[in-house]
């Protein structure tokens, strides 16, 4: 790289005015804005130098414009504030006079020098070397002009959980087409299978089953179900994804609920929505509010449907409609979406990874979603609990709080959720067996949310719950009786304890297979697994992928309020996007030179958006994706990187120039 | 060192946090020596380690501002890229008999005014301890 | 017109007058198209003779400057030749020399002359006196720093290798050829490919190159078909010039960067260091931790030797610093 030398630069060329502003007393106080102004005078690049009490002011921005046209300046130095406060106005300002933008920067003498020093001479000299290496990075700015490329006005939303179908109903609202993707043949997530919300205690499927079917019959949303996501390409506004359908065996629009087929099918398997409590056949609904509405048949489950085997629910005596086929194939769907929301919930930590709880291994040791199912009156048990072992309805139940959260060993954080749905289990378990005793184990209580306090009040005060803080260390069952020994660390002793059903609140986790998604879709996962916010107060329901956006458990533990809102920010994140006609990018981006680029591929390890990728063999970036960060700029062993506005040759101009040279 | 040395410090602060946390000293009126003399980089990871060894020829010490690890940089992970290379080059800065701690990277962010303005401070008084920067002529 | 030639010495190994035997029967091609006035392996003519000449077609310069005599041979072969060839890795760049400059000049006599056990030298003479008990000698008096040639004059064309390689040879005798029939090559020519190793290596590039780990050469087999950094191998290819044949890549070794930086990088080693560190664990860096990544880092153990091997006395810091205080012996 030559090494810049003022005399081999050719200031001759250059005609920059330098703006000095004293910003009243906050400059002129401690630097001697005059003597700046003289010295920068000397500099060969300029031909304009004046100072003004308040360079933002519309008299002073009337003196930069007046110079500009003048002066016939082709560069504009500010000495004023921070960048950070006045960049923008400035540029504004030039930009009006005819000038490009990027041909205006601005020095720091505030912020970084008459505010934190105190000699007159020493800030002074400060200012003038900081003036003289922000013109050294001005010269060499390139004219550019923002990036602007097309878009699709398509969303895709993953996941048709709450999260899903609310974010997927705003844009679908809004007049844009939505493509819904969800893994299990019916959407509603977890939402459905809840028997009530706290703290209000409605009904879940009431609240919930609204909303799905309009999902089902809005004009602008495609609903996939039994469908996945297997590759995203592209860029914001430019997105290509391939889904895979996989075959449903009933067709949706023939099969009308009659479930004739369930009567005559002869195997049983555990009922995932009812978490194994009940038991369901090769061919079933999931739920009967299910959307789309109608059955479907389980491959692994069935005896075979390629050959035949059984074929008793495609009998015409059975299936009237006639909507079961056998030889449904999977598909796979190609679109072209402008934003992506990823919503994929959340799944509960496996209970076998707790065996000194013994939920996978005892009948009566069992998850709060399980419980949530015996709740539910279209559960298993009608709504009443009962044990799974006897059917007998439990008189004494104890609930546990932080069964695996909040733990070294198992999960660090908290799930956020588990005591306000614990107080919510003891509430309405306690409405419906007046008599029994309840115990809540808890560590730390905590009732962050709206009227959360008073619901887990409550709990304790009107249901009588009994609270007791302790850590429970190890519970099994024997001769029937549900066994838990536990602390009691209020009043400082041992607990052992027999009660007739234990219901643990197992930690949040991801959904299974988040991480190969995020993977493809080049979008960062936390620690734990979660989808990782591109910042948590500034961008909470962004990832780190221009277009792609985040909402509900999949980016951390939440209940169904919180859900619903960063669902509805996605949303209104992804209408920012769908609503305009062109997508612009700051053209500060990275170039590479083909003909320097000797195909080594480390910039493209370095990229954190995958900006970069070969095109015959050399290195090329997006504009689009490009965010400017210059990490690949300095990675090139080749040197062919280039980042506008930021070259190499304008950093070692500016280290020559602060350092005194020129 | 006779009282003509004064350290001088060039700086290289990422737009996002340490350029934000040195504004930030500013606005609370903190002083510190004006011994430094910093330039804004969009990102540490931008920083290439030949403009950290050109700097520190024309100075006495270099100081890098960046975000947090690990997970406050704007871009991701450019803050890791710097941390990496600083750690590198310091071996071989040793090797070269240079003192290591005359290049010296921080995290500082948008908030911590006081963080930057005592770091100046301290860097400023560790380097006139050492005195000026000498090679072998 | 035979063109006249004339070879100087700077700090030498002996090497690139070997390498000129590679041409075989080329070496014929040699004498049919130069006169040699001055080249002390080949031929028993003396700095007078080339002093005396008005002037002479090419100047080879082999070796780096180490001592004020092979200054004053260059700046000889500089006024006198039309054209001065930086020929070898030393010439260019300083070369493994170069690495002289981690120690004072003045330490290494020192080691050289007086402290090894083996050495009796109780007066602790070092050469580069111009008296000796009375008798005036004059030897060459070794300068603080190693320089490339380019520290003090123009270069016109650079043939980088340790030693170049013969096909450059054979490449600097064609632009000789091309000189006699009258035209001149753009200055500041290179016999060498400007773009990096990389492109001219034939190994398997992996899609991302991530490392996972430095290694040694030693520690454990080398798969011969993928890319060697990938493997954890400081291979400098990356950095280093291509034309060389990639030789050592074939010998399943990996690069030490004997053909100095590629053209728009100026310090070979601190780039290096700059993409090496990079690479590492790259895209996993918030999972791994700043800890664990500077143990990784750490396991690196001589930057200067292996970064800087070729190219130390061209580079940004190419002298040693008195800064760590103590006697430094290193």
């Amino acid at each position: 790289m030559s090494h810049s030398n003022a005399s081999d630069r050719g200031y001759e060329k250059e005609r920059i005015g330098v703006f000095v502003c004293h910003c009243g007393r906050n400059i002129a106080a401690t630097v001697d804005v005059k003597e700046v102004v003289k010295r920068i005078s000397k500099h060969p690049a300029v031909v304009h130098a004046e100072d003004y009490e308040y360079m933002c002011s519309r008299p002073g921005q009337e003196l930069i414009e007046k110079a500009i046209e003048e002066k016939r300046l082709t560069g504009v130095v500010v000495a004023a504030c921070s960048p950070s406060i006045h960049e923008t106005t400035f540029r504004e300002v030039v930009e009006r006079a005819g000038l490009n933008p990027y041909k205006c920067e601005m020095a720091n003498i505030r912020e970084q020098c008459s505010w934190v020093h105190e000699e007159v001479d020493k800030a002074t000299e400060k200012a003038v070397r900081l003036i003289r290496g922000v013109i050294e990075k001005v010269i060499r700015n390139e004219e550019l002009e923002p990036i602007e490329v097309g878009l699709h006005k398509k969303a895709l939303v993953i996941g048709g959980g709450i999260a899903g179908i609310r974010a997927a109903l705003d844009i679908a609202n809004a007049g844009f087409q939505v493509i819904l993707v969800e893994k299990k043949p019916t959407i509603g997530g977890h939402m459905a299978q809840l028997a009530e919300t706290f703290p209000t205690l409605d009904c879940a499927q009431c609240i919930l089953t609204p909303l799905m079917s309009e999902v089902a019959n809005h004009p602008n949303i495609r609903l996939l179900t039994l469908s996945e996501v297997v590759d995203v390409e592209g860029y914001v506004g430019n997105f290509h994804v391939r889904i895979k359908k996989n075959p449903r065996y009933v067709d949706p629009d023939k099969c009308n609920l009659c479930d004739n087929c369930t009567e005559v099918c002869p195997v049983v398997v555990p009922s995932e929505f009812d978490e194994g409590l009940s038991l369901r056949k090769a061919i079933y609904i999931p739920f009967p509010q299910a959307v789309p509405s109608s059955y479907v048949i389980d491959p692994d489950a069935c005896l075979g449907m390629n050959p035949i085997i059984c074929g008793k629910c495609a009998e015409p005596d059975v299936c009237g409609p006639g909507a079961i086929n056998f030889y449904d194939q999977p598909e796979i769907i190609e679109e072209d979406v402008g934003v992506i929301i990823v919503a994929t919930g959340y799944e509960l930590y496996n209970p076998e990874n707790l065996s000194e709880y013994g939920a996978d291994k005892y009948p009566d040791i069992i998850t709060s979603l399980q419980f949530e199912r015996l709740l539910s009156p279209n559960g298993p048990t009608g709504g009443i609990p009962k044990r799974p072992s006897d059917e007998k309805i439990p008189k004494k139940i104890a609930f546990i709080h932080c069964a695996g959260s909040r733990d070294e060993k198992h999960i660090p954080y908290c799930s956020n959720i588990c005591c306000t749905y614990c107080s919510k289990h003891g509430l309405l378990f306690k409405e419906l067996v007046p008599d029994a005793e309840v115990y809540s184990f808890y560590i730390d209580i905590r009732a962050v949310g709206k009227n959360y306090e008073d619901f887990v009040k409550r709990a304790q005060e009107e249901a009588g719950i009994q609270f007791i803080r302790g850590k429970v260390s190890r519970i099994y069952e024997e001769d029937g009786k549900v066994k838990i020994f536990a602390v009691d660390t209020l009043l400082n002793r041992r607990i052992e304890m027999d009660v007739d059903m234990a219901v643990l609140a197992l930690p949040i986790v991801p959904a299974n297979g988040i991480a190969d998604l995020a993977s493809k879709m080049r979008i960062q996962i936390d620690n734990y697994g979660f989808l990782q916010e591109l910042h948590p107060k500034l961008h909470p329901v962004e990832s780190a992928t221009p277009g792609i956006f985040l909402a509900g458990a999949a980016q951390s533990p939440k209940d169904i309020q919180d859900t619903v809102a960063q669902a509805s920010a996605a949303a209104s994140k992804a209408l920012e996007i769908l609503t305009q006609e062109k997508i612009s990018h700051t053209p500060t981006v990275a170039v590479i030179d083909r003909d320097i680029c000797s195909g080594c591929r480390l910039c493209i390890s370095v990229c954190p958006y995958g900006a970069i990728e070969l095109v015959d063999g050399r290195a090329e970036v997006n504009e689009i994706i490009c965010e400017g960060c210059g990490a690949c700029v300095s990675t090139c062993p080749s040197g062919a990187i280039r980042l506008r506005n930021f070259t190499d040759e304008q950093l070692d101009s500016m280290i020559e120039a602060v350092a005194g040279g020129t | 060192m006779s009282g003509e040395y004064k350290p001088r410090i060039i700086a290289f602060l990422c737009r996002w946090c340490g350029y934000a946390g040195a504004d930030m000293a500013g606005t609370s009126r903190l002083k510190y020596p004006p011994s430094i003399i910093p330039i804004r980089v969009p990102c540490t990871g931008r920083i290439d380690m030949e403009q950290v060894l050109k700097a520190l020829k024309r100075s006495d010490g270099v100081l890098i501002a960046g975000c947090h690890t690990p997970g406050d940089c704007h871009y991701v992970r450019g803050n890791f890229q710097c941390f990496k290379r600083v750690t590198l080059l310091k071996k071989f800065l040793r090797q070269m008999g240079i003192n290591p701690a005359r290049v010296r990277l921080e995290w500082i962010s948008a908030t911590e005014g006081r963080k930057f303005a005592r770091v100046v401070r301290e860097f400023t008084k560790e380097l006139e301890e050492l005195g000026p920067l000498r090679g072998v002529e | 017109m035979k063109i006249k030639l004339a070879v100087g010495y700077g700090s030498i190994c002996g090497g690139c007058d070997v390498a000129f035997i590679d041409l075989g029967e080329k070496l014929i091609d040699l004498t049919e198209l130069v006169d040699i006035v001055f080249w002390p392996a080949l031929v028993d003519t003396k700095e007078e003779d080339l002093r005396k000449l008005k002037e002479i077609d090419v100047g080879m310069f082999f070796g780096a400057i180490r001592t004020d005599k092979h200054k004053a041979t260059l700046e000889l072969l500089r006024e006198k030749a039309r054209l001065l060839v930086a020929f070898g890795t030393c010439a260019c760049y300083g070369g493994v020399l170069g690495l002289a400059n981690a120690a004072r000049s003045m330490d290494l006599l020192k080691t050289g002359y007086v402290i090894t056990k083996s050495t009796e030298n109780p007066k602790q003479i070092l050469p580069g006196l111009e008296k000796l008990e009375g008798i005036p000698i004059s030897i060459p008096k070794i300068r603080s720093l190693v320089s490339p040639i380019s520290d003090f004059v123009d270069v016109d064309i650079w043939v980088p290798g340790c030693p170049p390689p013969v096909d450059s040879i054979i490449k600097l005798l064609d632009v000789l050829k091309d000189y006699q029939r009258g035209h001149l090559p753009p200055k500041g020519l290179f016999i060498a490919e400007d773009r990096s190793l990389c492109e001219f290596c034939d190994r398997e590039k992996p899609e991302v190159l991530q490392i996972e780990k430095f290694r040694r050469v030693h520690e454990g087999k080398i798969d011969e078909k993928e890319c060697l950094l990938k493997q954890g191998i400081l291979c400098l290819g990356p950095v280093t010039r291509g034309g060389c044949g990639a030789r050592c890549i074939k010998a399943n070794m990996p690069c030490r960067g004997c053909f100095g930086p590629v053209p728009n990088v100026e310090d070979q080693g601190t780039k290096f260091i700059t993409a090496v560190a990079a690479a590492l664990k790259a895209g996993e860096e918030r999972e791994v931790g700043e800890e664990e990544l500077k143990k990784l880092i750490e396991e690196i153990h001589d930057p200067l030797g292996l970064f800087y091997m070729f190219s130390l006395a061209a580079s940004i810091i190419n002298r040693k610093y008195l800064d760590l205080g103590g006697d430094e012996d290193e």
